[in-house]
């Protein structure tokens, strides 16, 4: 009976040990497909992301590495492969995420472009209207078509020195100017230029230098031609001269002026000028060769009163395709356009 | 007398721990079926999850026509490429609009996927709500069915809504409870709106 007892007994736990483990093992299977799609999921996110690491990369100037896993949390992603066009305006990139052991591969196909961009057609645009225009000294405006270094020129693509909106502010300017304007023609009416005024907002916005606060400022550098920059100089509408630029200051990109600035020494900007505000007196002081290569662009405040001086002998505005070209590039102000993405 | 009172006790003891053991099979029966109902369940909701994510990312791929051509609460027709650099199909899915008769739940319809190269795939996954809802680039709800050129080729996401039922109710529960699992996701397609 003892023995009848222990064999029963004995046979119940096998019993339920057997259907625990059914249990156990259903409970599994269940988490498995959980986990599974889990590990999908991050997989897929950590692909995502080497686009995204790699897009930031190439605004920062940078070529972001292939081949090579970054570690993120317990999965880690990569570039496996990248392409870019002649011209660098379309990329190819084959991205990989890892998690435990699932794995997700994405590839895209992307156009690269900057957000519009102000297009200056002149070496001086001037959007307002009328506009009291005054160019003292031998700061020099000209549209011919220079190349990157300012001193040479292309040989076409010339554009006028200034253009206005109207004939009237077009005779003003060119009696203010006189021999210091040149281009093709020296002075003309356009009334296609477009107004800064609403691309402002983008520039204060992301500015790379910011100067707010009156002072004098010297040696210093706004980005160069590889990793152009947003300068935005705000010193307001007080007629003396709230920032001053002492020393050697150069960059490339977009500086945006509003109020009085003073360039004294060897200015050296590469880009787009925009010239904002009411009582705006862009002065080129009297020594060293202050340049902008590139355009200068008056927004379209009624009324504005612009003011180029330059008591020194070699003060220069002077048109170029390649400095525009170079500073709309901003790795600030760029975003892609999807062709092809495949996951 | 002792030997007589120790039978009878002992088959009194017998008899109880028979019915317990009885009693105990049962419930585990049930949760064992319930177990195997919710395994069930999961899984079908993990897989329906990754095949409609695998299809809706391709919304638009290697197309440079219309990406979407029909787009309802409970049907979506679109044009795309289903694996890398492959052919251009038309994939379709929409939810039956009546009951499937071979289950015992009276809420669940078929699932139905049609690919034109594929041909179509009745999917008897006790789905029991399959809705779509479609969003422009501004996170705006875009009224269904969407019509129009215009309407359709604003849609830039779109949420899948879908609950799986079990195909026969709970067992020692009333009649019209069901094992349930609740799979929702907004998918952003990236061909929608794409440059070319």
């Amino acid at each position: 009976m003892g023995r009848l007892a222990l064999f029963l007994v004995m046979g119940l736990g096998a019993a339920m040990g057997y259907i625990g483990f059914q249990m156990y093992r259903s409970t599994e299977i269940a988490a498995d497909k959980q986990y599974a799609y889990l590990k999908y999921v991050n997989a897929r996110n950590l692909a995502r992301t080497a686009i995204h690491a790699a897009l930031r990369t190439y605004d920062r100037g940078q070529t972001p590495p292939t081949g090579v896993y970054t570690d993120f949390g317990d999965g880690k992603f990569r570039l496996d492969s990248l392409r870019t066009s002649a011209n660098s305006d379309t990329l190819w990139m084959v991205s990989r995420g890892a998690y435990a052991e699932s794995t997700y591969t994405i590839h895209v196909t992307l156009f690269r472009t900057t957000k519009p961009f102000p297009i200056v057609k002149a070496a001086l645009g001037i959007r307002a209207q009328p506009v009291a225009f005054a160019l003292s000294g031998h700061a020099e405006v000209d549209g011919h078509n220079y190349r990157l270094d300012g001193t040479t020129v292309v040989g076409s693509g010339d554009l006028p020195g200034v253009t206005t909106m109207t004939s009237s502010d077009a005779v003003k300017v060119d009696s203010a100017g006189g021999a210091n304007l040149k281009g093709d023609p020296p002075v003309k009416v356009d009334t296609s230029t477009v107004d800064p005024l609403a691309f402002l907002n983008i520039y204060r916005n992301n500015a790379d230098f910011r100067y707010d606060m009156s002072g004098t400022y010297s040696r210093t550098t706004w980005g160069d031609t590889a990793n152009p920059a947003i300068v935005y100089c705000n010193a307001g509408n007080d007629t003396s001269f709230s920032i001053k630029f002492t020393g050697q200051v150069k960059g490339c990109g977009v500086l945006v002026v509003r109020g009085n600035v003073q360039f004294n020494g060897n200015l050296d900007f590469k880009g787009l000028v925009i010239v904002d505000g009411f009582n705006t007196v862009v002065d080129f002081g009297a020594a060293g060769t202050p340049a902008v290569v590139g355009g200068i662009i008056v927004a379209g405040n009624a009324g504005a009163s612009v003011t180029l001086k330059g008591t020194g002998a070699n003060a220069k505005a002077r048109y170029s395709s390649e400095a525009l070209d170079k500073a709309r590039n901003i790795g600030k102000l760029r975003y892609y356009s999807i062709l092809d993405w495949y996951e | 007398m002792s030997t007589m009172f120790d039978i009878v006790a002992s088959s009194v003891l017998f008899g109880i721990l028979i019915l317990a053991v009885a009693r105990m099979q049962g419930n585990l029966n049930s949760t064992l079926y319930q177990n195997t109902y919710n395994t069930t369940m999961q899984t079908t909701a993990v897989e329906i999850a990754r095949q409609i994510e695998y299809d809706f990312t391709k919304v638009g791929y290697r197309v440079t026509g219309r990406k979407i051509l029909v787009a309802d609460s409970s049907k979506l027709r679109f044009c795309g490429a289903l694996t890398y650099g492959g052919p251009v199909d038309t994939i379709e899915y929409f939810w039956s609009e009546y009951p499937d008769t071979t289950t015992i739940n009276e809420l669940d319809r078929r699932l139905i996927r049609a690919t034109t190269l594929g041909g179509p795939i009745s999917q008897r996954l006790g789905v029991t709500e399959f809705r779509l809802s479609y969003f422009d680039t501004l996170n705006r709800l875009i009224p269904t069915p969407v019509t129009g050129l215009a309407k359709l080729a604003a849609i830039r996401s779109i949420k899948a809504q879908i609950r799986f039922e079990s195909f026969e109710p709970i067992p020692e529960a009333d009649s019209s409870t069901y094992f349930a699992v609740n799979w929702e996701k907004i998918i952003y397609p990236r061909n929608l709106g794409k440059a070319k």
